[in-house]
């Protein structure tokens, strides 16, 4: 395809507006999970009338500055993995590109339709196993207790510290373990892949750091943003070479997700590591369903199942975009709920802690 | 006192970076037509607008840090 035959849209102010919001309110999640806000921004540019391929472009391109900032501001608190995250980010490009040659070959032989069901395909699957494994940890945590407790590392994990292949150990501060990267390389892969699929690595590269590697969730979350920033730099020259990156959608996304992940970002400070799951375990649950609702859509597009009725293929895709916004909503909603309970609760003990000086 | 001499450095620090941002913004709509030509001509072109993607998140990010910080939403330490 050549950019030279597509569209830029002209902007209108609600459109901007629109985008802004969007952006905002994905920022805020991704600053807290470390992914899952722009899985939203690609549809909502395509219902402006951007053409697809200029839509992932334009949100690639927003992706890496709004990962690097907010992998800055992870750092400051001291959750940034970074050799971690720069090691699984140069695997995660591989995937990346990989992933992206089975989208065109899928294209190519079965058209749009064929495509679309392959991605909504791929979000019921993984978010249907990873969804419901970070949601039930998270639920056995809050059940137990234990939620202000550091976390426990898994079987899994302890199984890959004591793991020792030489020539390609190296040390994980975050899991405070040697680590062999030929167990970092399909996770990394696997991310990348993924993120060329449905545009949300993280929801693989997160889990798979913490349950797999052993790292913390929130330094898990934190390092997501270095692959996420690696993967979206190699995405933006690959995509901006072929000059199919809109500059202009890019950075008012970018100017609401800046304001967003920096408030997500504070708000892991506040919180117990088991609000990271809690909030990506709904995210994923509420996305699944979503994806789920358009996939006889597509089956019938294909002649793959009895042909749909227009307007009931109308309705299904209208819920899965309402199910879709209601997710990236009601997770804004939960990171706000967190960080500002857990401010006033801060204040209040800091108050407390300073009368107490006082009386003494 | 303290906490007042804070948030006007933190003020400071927020119209610091802001004034580049505002600045980067407004060129981009002034220079609307041009940059989406750079942009669509793509190759070795295509370093224009990923270097001013970069200028946007040092300068914007640095002002929305200082904006959350003036409006006392800091991270716990």
């Amino acid at each position: 395809m050549d950019a030279a035959s597509l569209n830029f849209i002209d902007l209108t102010l609600t459109n901007i507006a629109f985008l802004l919001f969007v952006g905002f309110v994905g920022g805020l999640v991704s600053g807290f999970i470390g992914s899952g806000g722009a899985f939203v921004l690609t549809p909502a540019m395509m219902s402006m009338g951007v053409p697809g391929i200029v839509a992932v472009a334009s949100n690639i391109c927003h992706k890496f500055p709004k990962a690097l900032v907010g992998a800055i501001k992870r750092a400051k608190y001291g959750q940034v993995d970074l050799k971690l995250g720069l090691i699984l980010g140069v695997s995660a490009e591989a995937g990346m590109l990989y992933g992206a040659n089975i989208q065109q070959s899928i294209k190519e032989r079965l058209g749009d339709a064929g495509s679309n069901l392959y991605v909504s395909a791929a979000f019921v699957v993984v978010l249907g196993v990873v969804g419901t494994w970070v949601l039930l940890d998270a639920w056995k945590l809050y059940r137990s207790g234990t939620t202000q407790d550091e976390e426990r590392v898994t079987r899994l994990a302890k199984w890959v510290h004591k793991l020792h292949i030489p020539g390609t150990m190296f040390y994980c501060k975050s899991a405070k373990a040697h680590i062999s990267w030929l167990v970092t390389i399909p996770i990394g892969f696997a991310t990348g892949m993924l993120a060329a699929t449905i545009a949300v690595g993280g929801f693989v590269g997160v889990p798979a750091m913490h349950y797999i590697l052993g790292v913390p969730s929130l330094m898990a979350s934190a390092s997501e943003l270095v692959i996420a920033f690696v993967m979206g730099l190699g995405g933006t020259i690959k995509y901006g070479w072929s000059g199919f990156v809109d500059i202009r959608l890019a950075m008012i996304i970018l100017a609401g997700s800046l304001f967003g992940i920096q408030l997500g970002a504070i708000g892991t400070t506040y919180v117990k590591p088991f609000m990271v799951k809690v909030v990506m375990g709904v995210i994923m649950a509420l996305v699944l369903f979503s994806r789920g609702f358009v996939i006889p859509v597509y089956l019938s597009e294909l002649g793959w199942i009895a042909p749909m009725a227009a307007e009931t293929a109308q309705l299904f895709k209208s819920i899965s975009l309402g199910i879709m916004l209601f997710a990236l909503v009601s997770g804004a909603a939960i990171v706000l709920h967190a960080l500002f309970g857990g401010m006033l609760e801060h204040r209040r003990q800091q108050g407390i802690l300073e009368e107490s000086a006082v009386a003494d | 006192m303290a906490n007042t001499r804070t948030n006007s450095s933190a003020w400071g620090k927020a119209v610091l970076y802001g004034i580049p941002t505002a600045v980067l913004y407004v060129g981009l709509y002034r220079f609307e037509a041009l940059m989406i030509e750079i942009s669509r001509q793509g190759q070795w072109n295509s370093i224009v607008p990923i270097a001013f993607a970069f200028a946007v998140s040092y300068f914007h990010g640095g002002f929305t840090s200082s904006f959350w910080d003036a409006l006392g939403i800091k991270a716990k330490t």
